[in-house]
């Protein structure tokens, strides 16, 4: 977190038609002059050292490439005053300024570093449905302005003109003096969130996999079991299935070689192996007899 | 075994339980006169028993003793080697219910679904109250055995007690009193279907011998 009060070099744009300047016998230079001045007690620097409020005409060597000066001047600006006048608003160089700086406010991030001077009546500003459709105009409709007009006329030596140098001045100082994030903080702020959100992901990611690698050793083991369990049941009853057939043909045996046996006294290995409803005969002329199993009555 | 309170008559109190401690041999119908005959003809049994003029064969045998079944039991068990006896009151009872507590082996009503299920005198059968009917001509009960009830009354092995008061409860015969009159059990072909109860009591004497009693002959199973 940075201010742009605290920029180690900090310039402003000031922005106006020259010939209004010319028409004025010097009025928006002197302007600029007292606002400059102004501007740098109330930052605490120096205009020979580390503080510029930049105008084309103070700042632009005669011959230079005027659009490339420009451009490289407001790529620097932290703030922008548009002088507005009717001339400045059909202006291509004002509109090219003031456009640019628009440009660069978006860079810093910030959308309230243009602070317009209402300097000679312009007519489209009075009617919304026009100044909307113009670019220029529609930044000033929007944003507070500051109404020059009446002391367009107004000696600069005079208290009311310096008081209202200074009220103007107070709105850019407070604006400059905000907490400002910039550009390189604001894309490692933004760099750092995003390995921030990447790493929580790659974890998340990762916890998912691990978790889900758990999930599929736990169900591999259960699957495991439950396979083992059910070949065991089925290997039980096979067991209990083959005991029982080899039981009952055996007592399918004991019973046909009861019926069928010499009729004669039953051996002691006969008689013990007997079951309740076995029937057996001793002898030709015995009687049949019949096992009655052991109970309560 | 025996009726519970205010049912049956007296002589089938009080009503307790009997343990059959082990399986063992029961015939399955009432001695024929086949198996008499053949002791007879083996000089084991008396010769001259009469059926009644009904014939001989798979009749079940009467007209004998209390002494002449003892003679027959002791005969069988010479031949075979093996302990043949007559069965006890309470086996008789055990054995004529196969786990039954209806009045009737097959349930309270003398007949079973219209069907006659014994010869006595009311039971339905073509043989009421005029003689025997061959052994088997009724169905079984669930120990696979048949006429408990009905045709020919049993001797049984135990003297005659007017009640159960005192009366072993393992199945054993009850002999201690060694009076004249022994138990007989099942009721018969002359007799009302009340007398045919599993429950029912009935004695005579060891001498007596009659058309509608005989015998069934038990063994005791070496485990």
């Amino acid at each position: 977190m940075a201010l742009l009060a605290e920029l180690p070099e900090l310039v402003g744009f000031f922005s106006y038609s020259r010939e209004d300047d010319e028409d004025s016998n010097g009025k928006l230079s002197a302007l600029r002059g007292a606002i400059g001045s102004e501007l740098a007690q109330h930052l605490g620097r120096s205009k020979r050292r580390d503080f510029q409020l930049w105008q084309d005409q103070a700042a632009i060597e005669a011959g230079d490439d005027w659009e490339s000066e420009i451009s490289k001047a407001i790529g620097q600006a932290a703030f922008f005053i548009p002088i507005v006048t009717p001339r400045a608003v059909a202006s291509r160089h004002c509109k090219f300024e003031f456009e640019s700086f628009l440009a660069r406010e978006s860079e810093l991030g910030r959308d309230d570093l243009i602070f317009p001077i209402l300097y000679v009546p312009v007519p489209a500003l009075l009617d919304e449905a026009k100044w909307r459709n113009d670019p220029v105009l529609s930044i000033v409709g929007k944003r507070q302005h500051f109404d020059w007009r009446r002391f367009r006329h107004v000696a600069p030596e005079t208290t009311v003109y310096g008081e209202a140098i200074e009220s103007f001045c107070e709105q850019i100082v407070a604006k400059l003096r905000e907490p400002w994030v910039s550009p390189e903080e604001r894309r490692q702020l933004e760099a750092e969130a995003k390995k921030r959100a990447e790493d929580e992901e790659r974890f998340r990611q990762e916890t998912d996999a691990r978790r889900q690698a758990e999930e599929r050793v736990r169900l591999r083991k259960e699957a495991i079991a439950k396979k083992r369990a059910e070949e065991e049941a089925r290997e039980r009853q096979e067991a209990e299935t083959k005991r029982r057939g080899e039981e009952e043909e055996q007592e399918r045996v004991r019973k046909e070689a009861l019926a069928n046996r010499h009729l004669a006294p039953l051996t002691a290995a006969e008689e013990r192996a007997l079951k309740p409803g076995d029937s057996f005969k001793e002898g030709p002329d015995c009687p049949e007899m019949i096992v009655v199993p052991a109970g309560v009555s | 075994m025996g009726s519970p309170e205010g049912q049956g008559n007296a002589d089938e109190h009080p009503q307790h339980e009997v343990t059959i401690a082990r399986p063992f041999a029961l015939a399955k119908f009432a001695l024929t006169f086949d198996e008499w005959d053949a002791c007879a003809a083996r000089g084991g049994c008396r010769s001259d028993v009469s059926d009644n003029g009904w014939g001989r064969g798979r009749r079940p045998a009467i007209n004998v003793t209390w002494d002449d079944a003892q003679a027959y039991v002791k005969w069988l068990s010479s031949v075979t080697g093996k302990p043949y006896r007559l069965l006890s009151e309470a086996e008789h009872e055990y054995a004529a219910r196969a786990g039954s507590e209806t009045k009737y082996p097959w349930g309270d009503d003398i007949k079973l679904d219209g069907q006659a299920m014994a010869n006595c005198y009311g039971c339905g059968s073509q043989w009421d109250d005029k003689q025997t009917a061959p052994v088997g001509s009724f169905a079984a009960n669930r120990f696979g055995l048949n006429d408990m009830v009905g045709n020919v009354s049993a001797w049984t092995e135990d003297c005659w007690n007017n009640s159960y008061k005192g009366a072993p409860t393992d199945g054993s015969p009850w002999t201690s009193d060694a009076r004249s009159s022994r138990v007989v059990r099942g009721g018969s072909w002359i007799i009302n279907p009340d007398s045919l109860r599993s429950a029912n009591r009935n004695r005579a004497s060891t001498v007596d011998r009659g058309s509608a009693l005989g015998f069934r002959v038990a063994r005791t199973l070496t485990p």
